[in-house]
C-alpha cells in the first residue's frame, strides 16, 4: 500500500489545478474538487499508515542531474512521514469542509480553495520528500502558499502588510536553511543529500560542521515555526482567513520547522551544546508568547500566541534530547506537534465560527455570553480549551506531559554526565515550562470565559472599541448572532472528538503506538535510547495542578463580570503594559532593522533616480536633442516625404558605391 | 574613384534637366511662370525631347526595323509615363499606364521575351488596369478635386526623381567591360560559369574595368567577370533549339520551383487579405 | 532565344529606359496626392525594374531575368489587390482619395503639412447643361393624359 504514497500530494495538486482552471464555472461549488482531493489524500494516507511496515523510498522521477548535483524527486515513507501525512491531510480535510461554509460568498472563493489545494500538495510533499533539496523546495512552496493566503484579502492594507512581513521574516530564516544545505552539500560523499545518505555518512562530518549545520537548520526553523527571535510574523498572519490560520498557521506549516529539526535529529545527536540551545529557545519562546497571550483582547491573537508558545513546547521536547534521551525527546516533541494540531485547529475553527457569527468581529471586548447562541461552538471550544490547558485525559495532557518528562530525564542525564550547568539549565526550563503550562490554561480559559460566559452581548457599531473595522452590515448577514451552518459545525465536532481521543489512543502509557511508529524513521535507529523512560506520574500531577490553577484563576477573574481584572491591571501596570505591547519587540525590530534598511532604501532610490537614471537620461537625451532640432520634422506623417527620403538614400548609396 | 566620361555626363545631365523641368511644368499646380495649359505643353515638349534623346543614346549597328520599333516603344512608353504621372484625372492616368504597359511589352518582345510580353499585356492592361478603373469609378474621382489639381511639392519631387535618374544613368551609360576574352567553356573556372552557358562550346568572357562607375559597382558586388555566350564565332547549337515558352517554363519549374510555389502562396494570401480588408464591417467602422 | 545579337549598347538602352520609367514612377509617387495615382506610379516603377531585368536576362542569355519579371508581375498583382482594397477602405472612411489626410502618425507637436490651396489649378469651366437640337414635330401629336401633363408642367 505504501507505494501509493505519491497520491497524497498528487490528489490535492490535481484538485488545485482543476479548481484553478474551472473553478470560476463551478461558482459556489468550487470547494468540491478540493474537498474531494484532500479527502482522497487523507484516505490514502490512512491506508499508508495502516499498511506501513518498514521504511521505504520510492523514486518518482529524476529532477535535476547536473554534473555532480543529482536531485531525484524521491518520496520516503517511514514512521515520521506516515504520522505527519495522516495528521496534515485530516486537518486539511476538516478545514476545507469548514471553509466551504466560512468562505461562502467571498469573491475570492475559487482562489482560496485553489491555493489551499496547492498548500496541501506542498506540505505533504515537504513531509514525503527524501532529500534536503526537495525538502527545501517544498519548504519554499509552503512559504509561498502562506504568503498568498495571509494576503488573501489583499485589498486590506493590513493583510498585505502582514503577508509581506511573513514573507520577509521567512526569507531571513530560509537563508539559514539554504546556507546549511550548501554546507552539508559540500561535505557529504557524492554530494548526495538524501536523508539516508547523509545519516549513513555521519562519521565523515566533524562535530563542528554538524553543529554549524544544525544551528543553521534550527535558525530556519525559528522563522518557519515562529520562535524567538523570528516569531514576529505569526501574530500578524492572523490577518488571513481563519481557516488558513487553523490549517497553516496553527496545525501544519508552522510546525514544519519542528519537523525539519526532528527529521535532522540523527545529524545532530550527540552534540551536547545544541540540544540545550534548542530547548532554551523553545522555553524562552513558550514563556514570552504565553506572557503576551495573557492580556490580548483579540481572540485569534490569543490563539496565535498560544501556537507560538506550544511550538516552543515542541522545541523544548526536541531540545531535551540530551545524550541517551534523544529518541524519547524527539518522540515527545513530535507527539506534542501531533496532538497540538488537532486541538489548535479545533480552537481556531471555533474562533472562526465565532467570527462568522459576530460579523467578522474578533475583539473579545465586543461580545460575550455566546454559549446559548452558539451551543456547538461553545461545546467544541470548551473541549479544545481543555486540551490546550493540558487537563487529563485530553490529548494535550499526554503530549505536554511527555515533553515535561523528557526535560526532567534530560536534566538527570546531564547530571549523570557531570554537566552541572546543563543539568541546572534543564531544571530551570522544566519549571518555566510548568509555569507556562499554567499560564496556557489561564489565558485559554480567559478567552473562553470572555467569549462564552458573562452577560450576552453582540458587537454593535457603537462599541467604544469599534474603530470602523466592521466588514459586514449586520442586517444583511443571515448568520449574525446565530450558530454557524452545518458545514462548519461538523468539522468542529469531528475535531473535538479527535482532540479528546488522539492523546489517549496514541500516547506512551496507553498504547505507545505513536512512539513505536515514529521510531521506524530514517536514521532513528542511530539515536541512543533506553527503555527506561515512560510516563512520569509526578510530572503529570504537577502539570495537571498547573493547568487546574490556571483554569481556576481564569474562572475567578473572568467567569462572571468582576472589577478584579481592571484592578489587577492597574496594580501591575508595568507588567500589564509589557504584555499588552508584546515587550515592544516589534518596535525594537523596527528601530534596529527596518528603519536602517528604509534609510538605505531611500538612499538607493535617490541614487537610482538621480545617479543612474540621470546618467541614462543624459545619454538618451543627447540624440533626442539632435533629433528634436534636425530630424523631427522628417517624421511629418506625409508618405511622400518618407518615400523621398528613401529615394535620396538610394542616390546616396549609389554615390558611395561609385565614388569610393 | 572612377572616371566619369564627360560626354556621357553632359548627355545624361541634358536628359535629366530637360526631363525634370518638363515634368515639373506638367505637374498640376499654378507655380509656373505662365498659364497651366501653356506650361503643360512646354513641359510635354521638353519631356518628348528627353525621351527621344534617351532612346537614341544606345543606338548601334542593328537591323534598322528593330531599331525603329525599339525607338517607337521606348519613346512612347517614356512619354506615356510622363503623361500618366501628371494627368489630372485618375482615369486618364490609368489609361496612360495602359499605354506604358503596351510600350514595355513591345520592348519585352524585342528582347525576346514574347511570353512575358503577352503576359504583361494580359495581366496589366487586361486585369490590373481594369481593377484600377473600377476602383476609380467606385471612388467617383473625376479630376476636379483639389488634390488632383495640386501636386505635393512638385519641384522637390522632380528634383529628387531626376537626381535619382541621373545617378542611374551615369552608372548605366558607362561601359564597365574593358576587353573580350574568348575561352573554351571547359576552361571556365566557376560552376556558375558552366551553368550560365548552355549549348555553346566557346564563351566570351569580359573582365571588369573598375574605372567606370558601373565597373566600380560590379567590383563592389564581387562580380569580376561577366560570361557571355559566344555568338560571333560559335558553332550553332546542336539539335533543335527548344521552343521559347518551353525553355522559360522549364527554368521556372525546375530551378525556380520553390520560388514559384512561394509566389503562388503569396498570391493566395493576398487574395484572402484583399477580401478581408475590403469587406465592409457589419455595424459600421470600428471606432 | 532569338538569334539577334544583343550587345552592350542594347543593354544600355534597356537599362536607361527602365531607369527612366523607374524614376518617373518615383516622381509620381512623391508628388501626386491621389492614392490611386500613387499606386499606379508604384506599378510604373515595377515596370521599369521589369524592363531592366528582361534586358539583363537577354544580355546574359538565360531565363533568370524573365523569371524574375514573372515574379514581379505576380507580386504586383498581389500588391494591386491589397492596395486597392486599402484604398476602398480609406475612401470609405474619409470620402476622399487625398493622401495628405492621413498624417496622424507624425511626431507630436508638428503641424499638418499642406499645400496652399490657392496654388491649385483652376477648375475648367463646366461645359454647361447639354443641349439637344429642337426638331419640328412630325406626324400626329400623341395624346397626353392630364396627370402626365401635370407632371410635365413641373
Amino acid at each position: 500500500m505504501t507505494h501509493y504514497a505519491w497520491l497524497v500530494p498528487a490528489l490535492p495538486l490535481l484538485a488545485s489545478i482543476i479548481t484553478a482552471l474551472i473553478g470560476s464555472r463551478l461558482g459556489p461549488r468550487a470547494h468540491i474538487p478540493i474537498v474531494v482531493g484532500i479527502g482522497g489524500a487523507f484516505l490514502v494516507s490512512v491506508l499508508v499508515l495502516l499498511g506501513f511496515e518498514h521504511p521505504e523510498k520510492y523514486l518518482l522521477v529524476d529532477w535535476i542531474r547536473v554534473g555532480s548535483l543529482h536531485v531525484p524527486i524521491e518520496f520516503r515513507v517511514d514512521g515520521l512521514t506516515t504520522m505527519m501525512l495522516s495528521m496534515v491531510t485530516f486537518i486539511a480535510t476538516m478545514v476545507a469542509i469548514f471553509a466551504s461554509g466560512y468562505m461562502a460568498g467571498d469573491p475570492g472563493y475559487t482562489r482560496f480553495f485553489a491555493v489551499v489545494g496547492l498548500f496541501v500538495f506542498s506540505m505533504t510533499g515537504l513531509v514525503l520528500s527524501n532529500n534536503y533539496i526537495l525538502t527545501y523546495g517544498f519548504w519554499e512552496c509552503v512559504g509561498a502558499c502562506s504568503y498568498l493566503l495571509i494576503g488573501f484579502w489583499h485589498e486590506k492594507p493590513s493583510a498585505a502588510a502582514a503577508a509581506k512581513k511573513a514573507f520577509l521574516v521567512n526569507r531571513v530564516g530560509d537563508l539559514g536553511f539554504a546556507v546549511g544545505l550548501f554546507w552539508l552539500w559540500t561535505l557529504v560523499p557524492n554530494h548526495d543529500v538524501s536523508y539516508d545518505a547523509v545519516f549513513s555518512s555521519l562519521n565523515e562530518l566533524s562535530g563542528a560542521d554538524r553543529l554549524g549545520i544544525g544551528l543553521l537548520f534550527f535558525w530556519a526553523a525559528t522563522a518557519k515555526s515562529a520562535q524567538v527571535p523570528l516569531y514576529v510574523w505569526l501574530p500578524d498572519a492572523m490577518e488571513g482567513p481563519t481557516p488558513v490560520s487553523a490549517l497553516i498557521h496553527a496545525a501544519t506549516m508552522v510546525t514544519a520547522g519542528v519537523y525539519l529539526v526532528a527529521r535532522s535529529i540523527p545529524l545532530l545527536v550527540g552534540l551536547d551544546t545544541l540540544s540545550p540551545v534548542v530547548a532554551g529557545i523553545g522555553c524562552l519562546t513558550a514563556f514570552m508568547a504565553g506572557f503576551y497571550a495573557l492580556t490580548q483582547t483579540d481572540l485569534k491573537r490569543v490563539l496565535a500566541y498560544s501556537t507560538i508558545s506550544q511550538i516552543g513546547f515542541m522545541f523544548m521536547g526536541i531540545g531535551s534530547g540530551y545524550g541517551s534521551v534523544a529518541q524519547f525527546a524527539v518522540v515527545a516533541g513530535m507527539f506534542h506537534l501531533f496532538t497540538h494540531a488537532f486541538f489548535k485547529a479545533l480552537l481556531f475553527l471555533g474562533s472562526g465560527s465565532v467570527m462568522h457569527a459576530m460579523g467578522h468581529v474578533i475583539d473579545m471586548r465586543r461580545f460575550s455570553g455566546l454559549r446559548h447562541r452558539m451551543p456547538w461552538t461553545f461545546r467544541t471550544f470548551f473541549v479544545g480549551s481543555l486540551a490546550l490547558a493540558g487537563l487529563p485525559p485530553l490529548s494535550g495532557f499526554w503530549s505536554k506531559d511527555e515533553v515535561l518528562a523528557a526535560l526532567k530525564v534530560a536534566s538527570h542525564a546531564a547530571e549523570h554526565d557531570g554537566q552541572h550547568t546543563i543539568a541546572s539549565l534543564y531544571v530551570l526550563i522544566y519549571w518555566v515550562a510548568l509555569v507556562t503550562a499554567g499560564m496556557t490554561a489561564f489565558y485559554t480559559f480567559r478567552a473562553f470565559f470572555k467569549t462564552f460566559y458573562g452577560p450576552e452581548k453582540l458587537p454593535s457599531p457603537h462599541d467604544p472599541e469599534a474603530a470602523g473595522d466592521d466588514h459586514h452590515h449586520h442586517g444583511d448577514d443571515p448568520y449574525f448572532g446565530k450558530e454557524s451552518p452545518r458545514s462548519m459545525v461538523l468539522p468542529l465536532q469531528i475535531l473535538a472528538v479527535a482532540a479528546i481521543l488522539v492523546g489517549f489512543v496514541f500516547a506512551e502509557p496507553t498504547t505507545g503506538w505513536f512512539a513505536h511508529h515514529v521510531e521506524h524513521s530514517v536514521g532513528f535507529d542511530r539515536l541512543p535510547h533506553s527503555e527506561a523512560h515512560g510516563f512520569d506520574w509526578a510530572t503529570a500531577a504537577l502539570g495537571t495542578i498547573a493547568g487546574l490553577t490556571g483554569v481556576g484563576l481564569a474562572y475567578f477573574l473572568y467567569g462572571q463580570p468582576s472589577p478584579l481584572p481592571e484592578k489587577l491591571a492597574r496594580r501591575l501596570a508595568p507588567l500589564y503594559q509589557a504584555s499588552l505591547n508584546k515587550l515592544w519587540v516589534d518596535e525594537i525590530y523596527y528601530a534596529l532593522f527596518v528603519a536602517p534598511l528604509l534609510v538605505l532604501a531611500q538612499f538607493c532610490r535617490y541614487f537610482d533616480t538621480y545617479g543612474v537614471d540621470g546618467l541614462v537620461r543624459t545619454v538618451s537625451g543627447l540624440p533626442k536633442m539632435v533629433a528634436a532640432g534636425a530630424l523631427q520634422r522628417f517624421g511629418n506623417g506625409v508618405i511622400q516625404s518618407y518615400a523621398g527620403v528613401a529615394a535620396a538614400a538610394i542616390v546616396g548609396l549609389l554615390a558611395i558605391l561609385v565614388f569610393t | 574613384m572612377s572616371e566619369l566620361d564627360p560626354t556621357q555626363l553632359i548627355q545624361s545631365l541634358l536628359i535629366c534637366l530637360s526631363g525634370g523641368i518638363g515634368i515639373y511644368l506638367m505637374m498640376p499646380h499654378r507655380r509656373a511662370f505662365t498659364k497651366p495649359a501653356f506650361a503643360f505643353a512646354l513641359g510635354l515638349g521638353l519631356v518628348i525631347f528627353a525621351a527621344i534623346y534617351l532612346a537614341m543614346l544606345g543606338s548601334g549597328p542593328r537591323p534598322i526595323v528593330s531599331r525603329l520599333f525599339f525607338n517607337i516603344f521606348a519613346i512612347s512608353s517614356v512619354i506615356s509615363a510622363a503623361m500618366m504621372i501628371t494627368a489630372r484625372d485618375p482615369v486618364h492616368s490609368a489609361l496612360w499606364f495602359a499605354v506604358v504597359v503596351l510600350g514595355t511589352s513591345g520592348l519585352f518582345l524585342l528582347a525576346g521575351a514574347s511570353f512575358l510580353a503577352a503576359g504583361t499585356v494580359i495581366v496589366y492592361a487586361g486585369a490590373v488596369i481594369v481593377t484600377f478603373l473600377f476602383v476609380i469609378m467606385l471612388a467617383q474621382s473625376d479630376g476636379r478635386a483639389v488634390y488632383d489639381r495640386l501636386a505635393f511639392a512638385p519641384e522637390r519631387a522632380s528634383l529628387t526623381g531626376f537626381i535619382l535618374i541621373w545617378a542611374l544613368l551615369i552608372v548605366i551609360l558607362s561601359d564597365p567591360m574593358s576587353a573580350f576574352q574568348v575561352r573554351n567553356k571547359a576552361d571556365m573556372p566557376t560552376v556558375s560559369g558552366r551553368r550560365l552557358v548552355s549549348g555553346n562550346e566557346l564563351v566570351k568572357v569580359r573582365s571588369l574595368n573598375a574605372n567606370t562607375p558601373a565597373g566600380q559597382v560590379l567590383r563592389r558586388l564581387n562580380t569580376p567577370q561577366i560570361v557571355l555566350p559566344e555568338t560571333l564565332e560559335a558553332s550553332p547549337p546542336a539539335g533543335v533549339p527548344e521552343p521559347h515558352v518551353a525553355g522559360l517554363g522549364g527554368a521556372l519549374y525546375t530551378s525556380h520551383l520553390i520560388s514559384s510555389e512561394l509566389v503562388s502562396a503569396i498570391l493566395f494570401v493576398a487574395l484572402a487579405g484583399a477580401v478581408v480588408i475590403a469587406t465592409p464591417r457589419v455595424g459600421g467602422v470600428k471606432s | 532565344m532569338p538569334d539577334n545579337v544583343f550587345e552592350m549598347t542594347d543593354l544600355t538602352s534597356y537599362l536607361a529606359i527602365g531607369a527612366m520609367l523607374f524614376g518617373l514612377g518615383a516622381i509620381g509617387f512623391l508628388s501626386r496626392r491621389n492614392l490611386i495615382v500613387m499606386f499606379l506610379s508604384a506599378e510604373l516603377m515595377l515596370q521599369g525594374v521589369g524592363l531592366s531585368l528582361v534586358g539583363f536576362g537577354r544580355f546574359h542569355g538565360n531565363w533568370n531575368g524573365q523569371i524574375m519579371t514573372i515574379f514581379i508581375l505576380t507580386i504586383a498583382a498581389c500588391e494591386a489587390a491589397i492596395s486597392l482594397a486599402l484604398v476602398v477602405q480609406l475612401f470609405n472612411r474619409a470620402k476622399s482619395l487625398d493622401v495628405s489626410i492621413w498624417q496622424a502618425i507624425r511626431e507630436p507637436g508638428l503641424p499638418v503639412t499642406a499645400e496652399p490651396e490657392f496654388e491649385a489649378e483652376p477648375l475648367l469651366a463646366d461645359p454647361g447643361p447639354e443641349s439637344y437640337p429642337h426638331l419640328t414635330p412630325a406626324g400626329i401629336e400623341p395624346e397626353i393624359s392630364l396627370v402626365a401633363s401635370g407632371q410635365r408642367a413641373d
